[in-house]
C-alpha cells in the first residue's frame, strides 16, 4: 500500500536508485515480443489469399496429405511467398539500421550504396535480355549480379581509405548511372507490352515465387546478415563519432569491409527477387528506435523482425485489396510510408518548439 | 628546442621519440618528441594547425608516422592489440556530438567496450564502474537523460565521464574546455588535475594560454609541427616563445606564486 516515491539517492554509498540495467531489461523483451508476432503472422499468411483455408483444412491438407489442392497451394503458393516475405523484409529492415548506425544518419535507407539500384537494373537488363522468359531463375540471378557490380564499383572508386561521406557519394553517383540504365532499357523496349512488364516489375511483388527463389538468395543472404549483426557493437561505439569508436578499440576499416559486403549479400539477393521495395529499411529504426532506448545495436535485431513483420503485413495487404489487377507490394510500402513521414515531420516540429 | 628534466621523476608511462607524419607530401609533424610521467599533466599548445591534434592521432595509431618511436607502459605500441591499448589509453576526441539519443548512462558505458567480449552486456561491476565515473564527474544526477538534451557543459563532463569509465592510464584529450563557459572550463581542468592526482596521466591539447600554464606540470609548444619549446610554463610561455609561435604580445606575471599569462595583443 505505500505510494511513496523514492528519492534521488545519490548520496547513498549503496546507489540503490541508479540501475543501468533497468532501461535494458526493458528492451531486452522486444526481440522476443517481435519474434512471437513475426510467427503469428507467418501463420496467419498461411491461410489468407484467393483460397482462404482454415488452420484445420491446413493441417489435414499439408500434414495428413488429405487434400491436393491445399498442399500444392501451400508448397508452391504460400510458403514460398510467406519465407520470401519474411527474408526479404529482414535483409531490408536490418540493413537498414545498419546503414543508419554506421553513416550515422537517419535518412540513410539499405540501398544508400547503390546495391537495390544495381540489382533492380540487373534484373530489368535480363528482361531487355529475353533471359527472363527463357528461365524463371534469371531475373534474380541477374538482380544479384547487378547489385554486386554496382557495389565493387562504389568500392573501388570511392577507394580504401573512404569516408562515409565519399561512400555515400559514390552510392549516389551509380545508383544514378544503374536508375538511367534502367530508363534507358525502358526507352528501347520494342512495345508497351515489354515496358509495363518491367515497371510492373520494378513496383516489387512476391506473387508467381517458388521456392527455388528461396534457395537461391537465403544462401546469400544469411551470410550476409551474420556480417550485419556482427558489426552490432561497433555501430554502439560509432555513435560517438569514428574517432572515439577507434579509440575503443574498433578497427574501422574492417567495420567498413564487413557493412559493405554484409548490406550487399542481404540487399542485393532481396531486391533481386522482390522487385523494388521502398520505404521498409527506412521506416522500421525509426519505428523500433525508441522501443530500446536508441541503442543502435540493439536496434539491429528489432529492426530485421519488425522488417519481416511489416513485408509480411504489406503482403498480406496486397492480397486482400487486389481485385482483377494486383496491387504491388511496393506500392503498399509507399503508401504505408509516406504518411508515416509525416508523423516524424510532425513530432520533431513539436519538439523544435 | 630546449626541454628540461624534472628532478625525482616517477616511471614514464608514455614515450614518443622523433613522430614524423607526412600527409600528402606535406610535413605535418617534424619529429616530435614527447615523455609523459605517472600523475602528470602536460599540455600540448600551439596555433591552428601546428600539428597537436595530428600528434595524438598518432600516438593512437589513428594515422601512420613516418618515423619514430612509441612506447607506452615499458611496451613498444604496436605490441598491443586494439582493445588492450583501449584500455590503457583513453581519447577524448574534439568530435563532441552523439548521434542518437541514447541515455547519459549507456553513453558513459560504452567506455566499459573494451572490457567485454564482443556479445556480453554491461555486468553488475561495469555498471558500478560507470557510476563511479559519473559520480567523479558530478553527473550520476542526469544518468537517466537522454545525452541530446544537455547543456554544453553537461555534455562535456559526460564524454569525460565516458572516458573514465575505461580505467586507462593514461588521458589523451583534445579541446576538451573549447566551447565552454569560465566556470565549466575551470570545472573540467580541475579534473583533469584531479585524475591526475590519483595517478593518471594526461596530455590535453589547449588554447587558452592562461588555463594551460596554470594547470599543467609541463607544456609543449608545437610550431610548424616541430616543438618551438618545452618544459614548465614558466619556461614555454614567455614573451619571445609566444611572439614566435602564435605572433601575439602576451603579459605574464606571478600570482599567489604561480606563474600567469594573458593573451594581449597581435603583433604580426
Amino acid at each position: 500500500m505505500q505510494t511513496e516515491t523514492p528519492l534521488p539517492s545519490s548520496e547513498h554509498p549503496t546507489h540503490p536508485a541508479f540501475n543501468g540495467d533497468a532501461i535494458d531489461r526493458k528492451s531486452r523483451c522486444w526481440p522476443t515480443v517481435l519474434l512471437v508476432l513475426l510467427a503469428i503472422s507467418f501463420l496467419f499468411s498461411m491461410l489468407v489469399g484467393s483460397v482462404f483455408l482454415t488452420p484445420q483444412r491446413l493441417v489435414e491438407g499439408v500434414v495428413f496429405g488429405q487434400d491436393s489442392i491445399v498442399k500444392l497451394i501451400f508448397w508452391e503458393i504460400r510458403l514460398p511467398r510467406a519465407l520470401l516475405g519474411v527474408f526479404v523484409g529482414f535483409s531490408l529492415g536490418l540493413t537498414g539500421a545498419v546503414m543508419q548506425g554506421y553513416m550515422r544518419n537517419p535518412l540513410a535507407d539499405p540501398g544508400v550504396l547503390g546495391v537495390s539500384t544495381g540489382a533492380a537494373m540487373g534484373a530489368v537488363l535480363m528482361f531487355y535480355l529475353g533471359a527472363a522468359n527463357l528461365f524463371a531463375l534469371a531475373l534474380p540471378l541477374g538482380g544479384i549480379l547487378g547489385g554486386f557490380v554496382i557495389i565493387v564499383m562504389v568500392v573501388t572508386i570511392a577507394g580504401r581509405e573512404a569516408s562515409v561521406q565519399t561512400l555515400i557519394l559514390a552510392g549516389i553517383a551509380f545508383s544514378s548511372l544503374a536508375s538511367s540504365i534502367i530508363s534507358l532499357v525502358l526507352n528501347l523496349s520494342p512495345n508497351p507490352h515489354a515496358a509495363m512488364d518491367i515497371v510492373f516489375w520494378l513496383m516489387g511483388s512476391l506473387s508467381d515465387r517458388n521456392l527455388q527463389h528461396v534457395w537461391l538468395t537465403l544462401p546469400l543472404m544469411i551470410p550476409g546478415w551474420l556480417l550485419l549483426l556482427v558489426s552490432a557493437r561497433a555501430l554502439r561505439a560509432l555513435s560517438l563519432g569514428e574517432e572515439t569508436a577507434a579509440s575503443l578499440g574498433f578497427n574501422l576499416r574492417r567495420v567498413r569491409s564487413m557493412i559493405i559486403l554484409g548490406s550487399s549479400l542481404a540487399v542485393g539477393p532481396a531486391i533481386a527477387v522482390s522487385g523494388s521495395i521502398g520505404f521498409v529499411g527506412l521506416i522500421v529504426p525509426h519505428v523500433m528506435r525508441p522501443l530500446i532506448g536508441n541503442d543502435p545495436a540493439r536496434l539491429l535485431w528489432v529492426s530485421g523482425l519488425a522488417g519481416a513483420i511489416l513485408l509480411t503485413w504489406s503482403d498480406l495487404a496486397v492480397r486482400l485489396i487486389s481485385g482483377t489487377v494486383e496491387i504491388k507490394l511496393g506500392v503498399i510500402t509507399a503508401l504505408v510510408g509516406a504518411p508515416f513521414f509525416f508523423f516524424l515531420l510532425f513530432r520533431m516540429r513539436k519538439e523544435a518548439i | 628546442m630546449d626541454s628540461q628534466i624534472i628532478p625525482s621523476n616517477p616511471a614514464p608511462v608514455l614515450i614518443a621519440k622523433g613522430i614524423q607524419v607526412h600527409r600528402r607530401h606535406r610535413h605535418i609533424l617534424k619529429g616530435v618528441d614527447l615523455e609523459l610521467r605517472r600523475g602528470e599533466v602536460i599540455g600540448l599548445v600551439g596555433a591552428n594547425g601546428s600539428g597537436k591534434s595530428t600528434f595524438l592521432k598518432a600516438i593512437l595509431q589513428f594515422i601512420p608516422r613516418k618515423q619514430g618511436t612509441i612506447e607506452i607502459l615499458g611496451r613498444k605500441v604496436e605490441s598491443y592489440e586494439p582493445t588492450e591499448l583501449a584500455r590503457k589509453v583513453a581519447y577524448l576526441a574534439q568530435e563532441n556530438e552523439c548521434r542518437w539519443p541514447i541515455t547519459v548512462a549507456r553513453l558513459v558505458a560504452l567506455g566499459r567496450i573494451p572490457y567485454q567480449k564482443p556479445w556480453q552486456e554491461n555486468s553488475e561491476e561495469d555498471w558500478n564502474i560507470v557510476h563511479e565515473a559519473m559520480k567523479t564527474v558530478a553527473v550520476d544526477h542526469l544518468a537517466g537523460r537522454a545525452v541530446t538534451r544537455l547543456s554544453g557543459g553537461e555534455r562535456h563532463r559526460v564524454l569525460f565521464a565516458r572516458a573514465l569509465a575505461s580505467e586507462p592510464e593514461i588521458l589523451l584529450a583534445d579541446e576538451p574546455t573549447t566551447g565552454l563557459d569560465p566556470y565549466h572550463q575551470l570545472h573540467l581542468m580541475e579534473l583533469l588535475r584531479g585524475q591526475a592526482q590519483s595517478g593518471r596521466s594526461v596530455v590535453v591539447v589547449l588554447h587558452d594560454l592562461t588555463q594551460a600554464a596554470r594547470f599543467c606540470d609541463r607544456l609543449i609548444l608545437l610550431k610548424d609541427g616541430a616543438v618551438l619549446a618545452s618544459g614548465t610554463p614558466a619556461h614555454v610561455v614567455s614573451s619571445a616563445h609566444l611572439l614566435s609561435a602564435y605572433g601575439i604580445e602576451a603579459k605574464s606575471f606571478s600570482y599567489a606564486g604561480e606563474h600567469t599569462v594573458i593573451p594581449w595583443s597581435v603583433i604580426s
